[in-house]
């Protein structure tokens, strides 16, 4: 009897999941479709009310920064791009989406200066997913853990495998632990943010201290993708992609 | 008796004052009839008195041509808002004897002496109506009771000036409902609705024709001819459900009861209307003239603040407010100083109609960031529109802004120059949605943990597992003792095995031989001394040598005499013998196996 009554139940749930899922996809089919008929505001109520049942999706995100834009309301644009940007980090669409928004900010401002190789481990490093590093890394362990035991069991074998391959496999072994440390505080523990404001063009004063009377440290406007270093009360110390550094009030964060 | 005259006479009087109000009029439902048809004519004598009066004469002219079938006459009395009406009504039932066009009436009555006359009606007789034709005789003869008309306020005017068109429905016959089929084509047209206040409709009685019809005005458009020549509004078309009785509703009224009505779908379209659209005139046209900027304007702009740092944003506001088509009208160039930014941020139009006239408001906003300090003029802008009241063109513009922009060194403005990818990239629109990629509901990213503690395991398992099982292989591989130890209780069990198969057979001489191997063989192979050619006294002195207890070797060396024994005795041993044997034989296998680990 109870095992009848608990089949109900989990069968009520999985109807009732799936019953959720195929209304937000009906949301999302009429979403796409006032989009393509160019009614944005309509189309907008209804990727909101998906994204309001908090689920994670980088279509989702990229259609919503999408509409934003053509409602011409770029510092949400961003922010969605960026989040869909997380979730697909190579896709060619929104890497030109967000950078077409992006040189629609008044503010342009230019990266700090890198050595060609900081760059080249950073885009390595922002390539790729939490999910895909681990996958990396499970591909890296069983192939070590089969080298070992091979080693183990082989009586006489060639320098390459016996120490050159399980040293080299080890090394990156640690490099993808470092990473998924790395890429788990960028999913989990986001410190990368946009500012944001509902007036899209609206002055925003950052100061050099946390308080309202402090003198500006200077003045950018929404849309930034900034990185948070301290928190005090309800002031973030940012930074800027060009290494400003200031403080702003945290309603005007927006945490990717 | 005196009384009695004055009476008299005062009602005469009274007669006399409200004799010049009576009303004639003749009416017929059809304009067509087939000859042998018979048809009615009605005549209606209305006044405004209580009483009409005698008729002294009733005549109508014009009847010779038809017969006179029937006749019936009828009087009613109303009374609405205290004025009073009374009518006779006559009808008459004529019979068509002749094809032709005859001319009936006026009918001349006679009313205390005093002769009126009506209108007079037509009649085309016909030889026959065809099926198809009576038809669409009897859809005409629907028509007159029920129409729909498109009625324009003008149908002259200048290209893009507003006109107010009125879809009225005329009806004499019930309708129950209606809903729009077709509207108007916007083709050629710039069409607005005229949403109507509480969706009521404006509804009033009508005479046409002498024929009282109540009108019910459907909809209301303004319409923006969008190019000059004879332009055609398409008709607006309605599907009209009415209420249509099944006989002649003058003829019989026991059937036309409500009981006997039936209702129908009718679709009803209206007239098109031709409009002759004038292009606006040449003389004094400014240049890069917007046509659809006709209605008359007005032009302000404003900021929000005149002062600010550098960096700093400002709004700026045009409105453009009038009567006119606000949606469609051009916006005006602005040149803003290049030392600003400039980013559209908004435009919002709001439109109104009072008493048929377009009226709208229609607002730019630009953000506008100063990138160097001094003082800026935004200049004045310009709007030409083309004046309907006065008919001319006219140019309006608004106040210059001064903005004053204070140095700071606060400010991030950094260069402008975009690269040639970059310039590409801003001529480029933005790539389209992604419609149909929702497989993947929901897309968590962690580090899977329990799948690092199954790592762990594997790892801390496998690799000890691997290296005792290696080394193991290599001893096996290396050290032929190991390998005779190693495999020694496989070949005495392969032994027992044999032993057992023998143990149901008579060949005694072979069991029992079986388990002695399998007791020698095992011991030789573990501790590694050759098997050949041992017998139980040597056995015995390797086991004393390995420390054993005395009792244990006694046990193992009687078994194997025992087995020797048996081998040559002439008596066979019995069956249940054989089976403890073979018991004791396992048993002593399992104990040395024990003791020489």
């Amino acid at each position: 009897m109870k095992r009848i009554l608990l089949l109900l139940i989990f069968i009520i749930v999985i109807v009732k999941i799936s019953a959720i899922a195929d209304i937000i996809s009906e949301d999302f089919k009429k979403a796409n479709k006032f989009y393509y008929e160019k009614q944005y505001d309509s189309a907008l109520v209804y990727y909101k009310k998906i994204e309001n049942t908090n689920i994670i999706n980088p279509y989702l995100y990229y259609n919503l920064g999408n509409t934003y834009f053509k409602l011409n309301k770029i510092p949400d644009a961003i922010y969605y791009y960026e989040k869909a940007k997380k979730y697909l980090p190579r896709d060619k669409d929104i890497i030109f989406n967000l950078k077409k928004a992006n040189l629609l900010l008044p503010d342009k401002i230019k990266p700090m200066e890198k050595t060609f190789f900081i760059k080249w481990i950073e885009n390595i490093k922002n390539s790729l997913t939490l999910k895909e590093v681990f996958y990396l890394f499970s591909i890296t362990f069983f192939l070590l853990l089969v080298i070992i035991i091979y080693n183990i069991y082989a009586f006489r074998t060639r320098f390459f495998i016996k120490i050159f391959l399980p040293i080299l496999l080890g090394v990156f072994l640690i490099i993808e632990i470092i990473w998924l440390f790395e890429r788990n505080d960028f999913y989990n523990n986001s410190k990368t943010a946009i500012l944001y404001s509902e007036n899209s063009l609206e002055t925003i004063n950052v100061k050099v201290a946390p308080r309202e009377d402090d003198e500006d440290a200077f003045i950018v406007h929404p849309g930034l993708k900034i990185e948070i270093l301290n928190i005090r009360n309800d002031w973030y110390e940012i930074k800027l992609e060009n290494g400003f550094t200031g403080w702003v009030k945290s309603s005007y964060c927006r945490i990717l | 008796m005196k009384r009695f005259f004055l009476i008299i006479l005062l009602l005469f009087t009274l007669i006399n004052i409200y004799a010049n109000d009576i009303n004639v009029e003749l009416s017929c439902e059809t304009d067509q009839v087939q000859v042998g048809q018979i048809f009615q004519i009605t005549v209606n004598i209305s006044s405004n008195s209580r009483q009409i009066g005698k008729i002294t004469s009733f005549n109508i002219l014009g009847t010779s041509n038809f017969q006179v079938t029937g006749q019936s006459e009828g009087t009613s009395v109303s009374i609405v808002n205290g004025k009073v009406t009374s009518t006779k009504t006559r009808r008459l039932t004529l019979y068509p004897a002749k094809v032709g066009n005859f001319v009936i009436g006026p009918v001349q009555v006679k009313i205390n002496n005093k002769l009126y006359k009506s209108n007079t009606i037509n009649i085309k007789v016909v030889k026959s109506l065809t099926h198809s034709n009576s038809k669409k005789e009897s859809n005409k003869q629907q028509d007159n009771r029920i129409f729909l008309k498109a009625i324009p306020e003008k149908n002259t005017c200048f290209v893009n000036e507003p006109v107010h068109v009125t879809f009225k429905l005329f009806t004499r016959i019930p309708v129950n409902n209606f809903n729009f089929k077709d509207l108007p084509k916007a083709k050629d047209f710039w069409i607005e609705n005229i949403e109507k206040k509480d969706n009521r409709i404006k509804q009033y009685y009508k005479i046409i024709n002498h024929k009282r019809y109540l009108v019910a005005e459907l909809k209301d458009i303004i319409v923006f001819p969008t190019r000059a020549g004879k332009l055609t509004l398409t008709p607006l078309s309605i599907n009209c459900e009415v209420r249509v009785q099944n006989s002649d509703p003058f003829f019989d009224d026991f059937f036309s009861s409500p009981f006997f009505e039936q209702t129908k779908t009718i679709t009803l379209n209206s007239n098109s209307i031709i409009f002759n659209v004038k292009p606006l005139p040449i003389d004094n046209k400014p240049q890069n003239f917007s046509d659809v900027n006709v209605g008359s304007f007005d032009i302000k702009a404003t900021v929000n603040k005149t002062q600010v740092k550098q960096n700093e944003g400002v709004t700026f506001k045009l409105i453009i407010s009038g009567m006119g088509n606000i949606k469609m009208i051009g916006e005006p160039e602005i040149n803003f100083p290049s030392n600003f930014n400039v980013y559209k941020s908004n435009s919002n139009i709001k439109s109104k109609i009072e008493n048929g006239k377009i009226y709208g408001e229609k607002i730019i906003e630009y953000a506008l960031i100063p990138e160097n300090p001094g003082k800026f003029t935004i200049k004045p802008i310009k709007f030409n529109f083309f004046d309907l009241n006065e008919k001319r063109y006219k140019t309006i513009q608004t106040k210059p802004i001064i903005i004053t922009v204070k140095k700071s060194n606060k400010s991030l403005a950094f260069s402008n120059n975009l690269t040639q990818n970059e310039i590409n990239i801003l001529n480029e629109d933005i790539k389209y949605i992604k419609p149909d990629k929702f497989a993947t509901i929901n897309i968590p990213q962690q580090i899977p943990g329990y799948l690092i503690i199954i790592y762990l395991i594997l790892s801390l398992v496998f690799i000890p597992i691997a290296y005792i099982h290696s080394k193991h292989l290599k001893k096996l591989h290396m050290d032929i003792n190991y390998a005779r130890a190693f495999s020694a209780g496989k070949i005495s069990k392969k032994r027992l095995k044999r032993a057992k198969e023998l143990l149901n057979t008579d060949n005694i001489d072979d069991y029992y031989n079986e388990l002695y191997k399998a007791i020698v063989g095992f011991i030789c192979d573990k501790l590694a001394i050759p098997a050949k050619d041992l017998n139980t006294n040597d056995i015995k002195q390797i086991l004393l040598n390995k420390n054993l207890e005395e009792e244990q070797i006694n046990q193992i060396i009687d078994f194997l005499n025992k087995c020797q024994m048996a081998r040559f005795l002439p008596t066979k041993p019995e069956d249940k013998q054989k089976h403890e044997d073979f018991e004791s034989a396992k048993q002593i296998l399992d104990n040395i196996n024990k003791i020489l680990k």
